[in-house]
């Protein structure tokens, strides 16, 4: 990943909704150069934080993150005869410098990871955003959430792989984050 | 993680602030870029408390703004001490001094009353942390005003000219969401938001911040707060309130939670007539476990 991806993602942010101004963007590219490259999370928090001005931004922003520029890496790099047709990847190359190399010298000789791509893919990308919301504790709490996180994210690479379109990824995200309000309001309301 | 937000997160630490990666980047970012930092997040979760920890850790002066509707310009920025001025031209009516020198003197910085806007912006020695809270609760005209300010930190007075900040202070600002701020101070701001604790988080806030409190009776806490705050109820408590219940029960020695002791500590956590009622009619946490 370099300065020209964080680019491409205010862009992609403005696309989908998010009112990110050329100020930000800047100031992205300027947290991008202070912050710990290689540290996953430390870029995706500081970015986070530039290009979001309301929490209704998260689901948009963890969306276009892990969905559309980590899994869409995967999908670019390893597993491309059905999204040829896809737009190019931003994180194709950052995610490669990490560990796609290995995996991609791999793949193209066994078959066993060559039939398993695809959902290793989905898996890998959805445990990245899974490990992103651990509690910091080491206790069952915290991996349960962990767990349930990363499978609510495969669920959402799945859709985002199916439909190719991020805005369903997106809606489903929304949607799931609202239903636990609404069942609070249902359970509650009495 | 770089060296550096490694370095926030155990300052805030020492400072016995139970914080995570999220904050101690959004902070250092805030810091390395010199941009305003807008924390948001429902009442009682420690949104002040990051400022106040922040400037401690930096060992640097807290200057604290709090907003209110009808706050205006001249209650944050600067005020004339008129009483002053109108006194010290009574005293100097006899002195041969002209016109244009004694209002050289009474408009003078001595005759100013600096609120915390200016305060911040002229504090000598060190950035002072600079807190806005409650942003939400300002009106509108507040709002932009306080744009111009955050975006050159230099303030003119026409009478003694333009002050520049000679140390940008570090500024965080906090808003309840009563009302939504503008996007154009929400844009100028880096972003955070701080949500109720998970109950491991909310075990170790207590801990760290109610050293005495056993280990049983910390978790049965919690554990009731976390569930209080599934209810549908007015006011939700926030971690405040749960350590108020916790230094309250240690001050009182219980060692675990009967309904004795709920009943006469009620009050700690739940501030509402109607929320009390609605958690006494909760059938799990109140009515069967704890007779």
């Amino acid at each position: 990943m370099n300065e020209n991806d964080v680019v491409l993602l205010g862009r992609a942010l403005r696309e989908h909704g998010v009112a990110v101004t050329p100020a930000e963007v800047v100031a992205a590219v300027a947290a991008f150069a202070v912050i710990d490259q290689a540290d996953r999370e430390e870029v995706f928090l500081s970015l986070r934080s530039v290009f979001t001005a309301r929490i209704d931004d998260f689901p948009i922003f963890e969306e276009l993150f892990f969905r559309g520029l980590v899994f869409g890496a995967f999908l670019k790099n390893f597993v491309r005869d059905r999204d040829r047709a896809k737009p190019q990847s931003l994180f194709g190359e950052w995610v490669m410098a990490h560990l796609g190399r290995t995996w991609a010298a791999w793949a193209s000789y066994r078959g066993f990871l060559y039939r398993w791509r695809l959902p290793l893919a989905v898996v890998i990308s959805s445990l990245m955003f899974g490990l992103l919301h651990f509690q910091g504790s080491n206790t069952f709490g915290s991996w349960f959430v962990v767990g349930t996180t990363t499978v609510i994210g495969m669920v959402l690479a799945v859709i985002r792989y199916r439909t190719g379109r991020l805005g369903m990824a997106i809606c489903t995200h929304v949607l799931f984050n609202t239903s636990g309000l609404v069942l609070a309001l249902i359970f509650n309301g009495s | 993680m770089r060296e550096e937000v490694q370095q926030i997160k155990s300052l805030l630490e020492e400072q016995v602030y139970v914080t995570d990666a999220a904050v101690a980047t959004a902070l250092y970012l805030s810091m390395t870029l010199g941009k305003p930092l807008l924390v948001e997040g429902p009442a009682g979760v420690g949104k002040t408390e990051i400022a106040k920890v922040l400037a401690k850790a930096l060992n640097t002066k807290l200057i604290r703004l709090q907003c209110y509707e009808g706050l205006d310009a001249t209650t944050a920025l600067y005020e004339w001490n008129y009483p002053r001025q109108l006194l010290h031209i009574k005293l100097d009516e006899s002195s041969p001094t002209s016109e244009a020198e004694k209002e050289a003197t009474i408009f003078s910085e001595a005759f100013l009353l600096k609120r915390p806007l200016l305060q911040a912006i002229t504090e000598h020695g060190r950035a002072p942390v600079l807190l806005i809270d409650e942003i939400d609760r300002s009106d509108e005209e507040f709002e932009a005003f306080l744009l111009e300010v955050l975006s050159d930190f230099q303030v003119t007075i026409p009478e003694i000219g333009t002050i520049t900040a000679t140390h940008r202070p570090h500024v965080v600002l906090t808003s309840n969401r009563s009302r939504d701020l503008s996007d154009a101070l929400r844009r100028r701001c880096l972003y955070h938001w701080i949500d109720y604790p998970s109950l491991e988080k909310e075990l170790a806030i207590v801990h760290a911040r109610v050293p005495a409190i056993s280990e049983t009776l910390s978790r049965e806490v919690t554990q009731i707060i976390q569930q209080t705050r599934t209810m549908n109820l007015s006011k939700v408590p926030g971690v405040a309130e749960t350590l108020d219940w916790a230094t309250a029960l240690v001050a009182l020695n219980a060692t675990q939670i009967d309904r004795e002791v709920l009943d006469e500590t009620i009050g700690c956590f739940l501030k509402d007539e109607a929320d009390i009622a609605v958690f006494k009619a909760e059938p799990r946490v109140y009515a069967d476990e704890r007779e």
